[in-house]
């Protein structure tokens, strides 16, 4: 989905995954394909099993070590990472890529300042000097007031909402060229997700790729400009948001659509995602699998 | 004219706070929730809308005496349950049955579906045999959507939205008249979601149950429930008829909770539409 | 509730290889212990003071004099048989690791259930308690345990629960609170279940897999505590063959007689180890959320 010509943020190509169980392997990814382009947020949306962790997690090389890219490539700001060791990725992490998960509580370490945390990572990826000065210049733009507070306060002081915020700061730090969102504010309070997604659309506009992992398809609506739906590893269905929810082509999509609740239509029933589709599905992913064994 | 189900007059409950206590006085009492007053109908439903922290959760609680009130009036068909002796609490308790947030923590982990769903039958002895009890949880699972094959695994062998319909059946066990499903939506993708919903309308609608849907979504509140309770921070910022408050909240947090809805569909002037009360 | 077949439990626990390795040193420890005065070639306590430090036959060493009695594992500073006295220390050993396992287990799960469930004043009373009594130094104190008790196997078995019941109490009240915790409590208690019920039937299968490993654990420390006590000559009375007084004699003729001190020592490990995989083995079999 390439609105400029400027090297895309993030670009997956016919990306495979597999897992080791027992003694063989299984397919987790099967062919992924999408970009993200510098400045735009993308959204990979899905449910859980469907395969977007493992996107999430290729994308940062943290893929767990019972699993391998067995096809494809996946290239950041242009540059070829598939096949990267844990030293190269390193060097990325935190710098060019990083991550905002869904539990701030995890992201950040209990017994540390806040302020500590922070320095890390920027000590770690740039040469700056006055890194005090830095870090509230950083919470100032994610709109935490007091920063001077917060640096010196450990996480459990700070309420769901501050963390998330201070987690998005920590990740916003270097000027990633690409920050992927798992499930962002999932785990917050409605009124403050609308904050943080507002937030995170306005540091967006400062030119990084986002890619947002999902299941909400009301966020995905709201923040990103283009998504892709994935299902038991296969991309079925992308475009801009605006054609994709006015006129979804793949029954998946229209299925989620339909099942997802909507305040402004009480009377109309959630229709539940039809099993025989969710067969069909599956049995196109083997059909696809016993395909690419036979042509390998 | 009957009395309706159950009726709460101006419940409070407090909790000392540990996290204020010093070393040798008692700790100071914090307040959950206070003053709150509802009733219940038979076959109908109410909404409980809250954020974290709103004491939504303890409310259920409360009414089902696990945390008894200190405050307030809870009665029961009339009859008032705080004054209950202890056979009677346990008939109220069967009567109104609750359905948990977290299945992975509800469900014993080590215990099977069919025992999980049999216990409420065990324990509250309705000397039936053991055939005639695993006859009921196939009953029990079939009439949740699950197969009875489900019945000899354990919990963690099943996906989450299962689990919940487990948790929804075993409190289905001993026919109770009202559930108080607590965010039993929370964490669960938007098709399990759908299910769920669709199993307590279904509920609702051959069984008569009567439902406390304890929520944040409002979407789901609203197609489910005909009477609304808004909490904050344990006070009730407003309450009634699910159409009359969505169509025309009175109070500047309903319109913020309103506000902050993401519905799935694309609108670019969302994010910067602002709010009357603070956040985080 | 309902159980696994039979047929199939066996078949995975003969292709676990903790269990399997665990087992067959229990077994042959076990079955050492019982079958002790047939297994033993000779009486432990014969002195055969011609015969002193005689070679371990089994390693190839040539007997110094033909018409003694097979020393496969040589003989001490008096005579006696080294592998008879392994044999005969053997069913010391896990007399007291089985029966001091035993008693510290029950008495720590039972004051560590209370305590985990219960909370509040119980909890407090008893979590002292065991700060208290760790805050000894627990070699010390079962040695001060059994010169106060004097010497004998019930002393020993006493000294150890004594000492080593916190580690149960510790584990079992930890686990205790963090699954009193979860809804599955809460929805028992809505029940109307009481509170021994709801430990027993609720809480105690997700406590048993940590017990198993813990018991285990349990019986390896009890088989050194004992070593230990009898290295300082505070065991059984000194006739008897135990592992750790074979130890502590064999230290005094180690540059002579190094396998005085090597072979009860090797025995030791093997057992602490073998022990200890059982543990672990049978938990990872038994608990039905481990996920290989």
């Amino acid at each position: 989905m390439n609105n400029s010509n400027a090297t895309p943020a993030l670009q997956i190509r016919d990306l495979h995954v597999e897992i080791r169980r027992a003694d063989t392997w299984l397919p987790i990814l099967r062919g992924v394909n999408f970009s993200v382009a510098p400045g735009c947020i993308h959204a990979l949306v899905g449910e859980s099993g469907g395969g977007k962790s493992m996107v999430a997690k290729a994308v940062t090389g943290l893929l767990p070590q019972a699993a391998r890219i067995s096809g494809g490539s996946i290239c950041i700001d242009g540059q070829d990472v598939t096949h990267w060791s844990e030293n190269q990725w390193r060097t990325l992490r935190g710098g060019a890529v990083s991550m905002v998960l869904q539990d701030p509580m995890t992201a950040l370490n209990p017994v540390r300042r806040i302020g500590a945390q922070m320095a890390d990572v920027l000590r770690a990826h740039t040469a700056g000097a006055d890194i005090e000065a830095t870090l509230v210049g950083l919470l100032e733009q994610v709109q935490l007031r007091e920063p001077q507070a917060v640096l010196k306060a450990y996480p459990h002081q700070l309420s769901g909402g501050m963390r998330q915020r201070v987690v998005i700061a920590m990740a916003w730090a270097c000027r990633p060229r690409l920050i992927i969102c798992d499930e962002p504010t999932t785990a917050l309070d409605v009124t403050v997700q609308k904050q943080v997604l507002r937030l995170i659309h306005r540091l967006a506009g400062e030119g990084q790729g986002v890619l947002l992992v999902t299941h909400d398809l009301g966020v995905v609506a709201k923040l990103c400009r283009s998504l892709s739906v994935i299902h038991a590893g296969r991309i079925l269905e992308e475009g801009s948001v605006e054609a994709v929810f006015a006129q979804p082509q793949h029954a998946y999509t229209q299925a989620l659509l339909a099942a997802t609740p909507r305040f402004d239509r009480p009377e109309h029933t959630l229709v539940q995602v039809d099993d025989g589709l969710i067969d069909s599905l599956n049995a196109q992913a083997r059909a696809y699998d016993s395909e690419r064994r036979v042509s390998a | 004219m009957s009395p309706p189900l159950l009726q709460v007059k101006g419940l409070g409950l407090s909790l000392p706070d540990m996290a204020h206590k010093s070393l040798f006085a008692a700790a100071p009492m914090k307040r959950i929730f206070s003053n709150i007053s509802f009733e219940l109908q038979a076959g109908s439903s109410l909404g409980v809308i809250g954020e974290s922290g709103s004491g939504k959760s303890t409310l259920a609680r409360a009414l089902t005496l696990i945390m008894p009130p200190q405050e307030g009036e809870l009665l029961f068909r009339g009859e008032s349950v705080l004054a209950f002796n202890e056979q009677q609490r346990i008939n109220y308790r069967s009567q109104l049955q609750m359905i948990f947030q977290d299945p992975m923590s509800s469900l014993n982990p080590r215990r099977r579906i069919s025992d999980i769903i049999a216990q409420p039958l065990q324990v509250l002895g309705q000397d039936v045999s053991a055939s005639d009890r695993l006859d009921k949880v196939i009953q029990l699972l079939r009439r949740v959507g699950l197969d009875s094959s489900l019945a000899a695994r354990y919990p963690h062998q099943l996906s989450g939205g299962q689990r919940q319909r487990v948790g929804i059946a075993r409190a289905l066990a001993l026919q109770p008249v009202a559930l108080i499903a607590d965010e039993v939506t929370s964490g669960l993708d938007v098709s399990a979601q759908a299910r769920i919903v669709a199993l307590l309308q279904a509920l609702r609608r051959e069984e008569g149950l009567a439902l406390i849907f304890i929520s944040h979504d409002l979407s789901l509140v609203r197609s489910l429930c005909d009477d609304v309770l808004i909490l904050r921070q344990g006070e009730v910022m407003e309450q009634g008829a699910a159409a009359q408050i969505f169509s025309q909240p009175r109070h500047a947090y309903t319109r913020d909770l309103m506000d902050a809805i993401a519905l799935p569909e694309p609108d670019a002037g969302w994010l910067e539409r602002g709010q009357t009360t603070a956040g985080a | 509730m309902a159980d696994a077949k039979p047929v199939s439990v066996w078949l995975r626990l003969r292709r676990n290889p903790r269990v399997l390795f665990g087992g067959a040193v229990c077994l042959l420890l076990v079955l050492t212990a019982l079958l002790a005065p047939w297994l033993a070639p000779q009486d432990p306590g014969q002195q055969e003071l011609m015969a002193s430090f005689e070679k371990p036959l089994l390693f190839g060493y040539a007997a110094s004099d033909s018409a003694l009695p097979n020393y496969w594992l040589g003989s001490d500073n008096l005579g006696r048989d080294v592998l008879s006295r392994l044999i005969h220390g053997a069913r010391i050993a896990m007399l007291v690791a089985v029966i001091s396992a035993t008693l510290a287990a029950l008495l720590g799960t039972l004051l560590g259930a209370l305590a985990g469930f219960y909370g509040g004043r119980i909890d407090s009373l008893i979590s002292r308690m065991v700060d208290v009594w760790m805050s000894f130094p627990p070699v010390l104190l079962s040695i001060v345990l059994v010169s106060v008790l004097g010497t004998g196997l019930w002393s020993v078995i006493a000294a150890i629960v004594i000492v080593d019941w916190t580690r149960f109490c510790r584990v079992v009240r930890a686990e205790t609170q963090a699954q009193a915790a979860l809804d599955y409590v809460v929805s028992a208690r809505m029940l109307g279940m009481r509170s021994w019920q709801i430990v027993w039937h609720e809480i105690r299968p997700n406590v048993m897999p940590l017990l198993i490993t813990l018991f285990t654990l349990e019986m390896g420390v009890a088989i050194v505590v004992e070593a230990i006590l009898s290295f300082v000559g505070l065991s059984l009375s000194s006739g008897a063959a135990t592992w750790g007084g074979m130890v502590g004699e064999g230290r005094l003729y180690v540059n002579q007689a190094p396998w005085l001190m090597v072979f009860p020592m090797l025995l030791m490990m093997l057992a602490v180890l073998g022990l200890n995989a059982l543990g672990d083995g049978l938990r990872r079999e038994f608990d039905p959320v481990m996920t290989r």
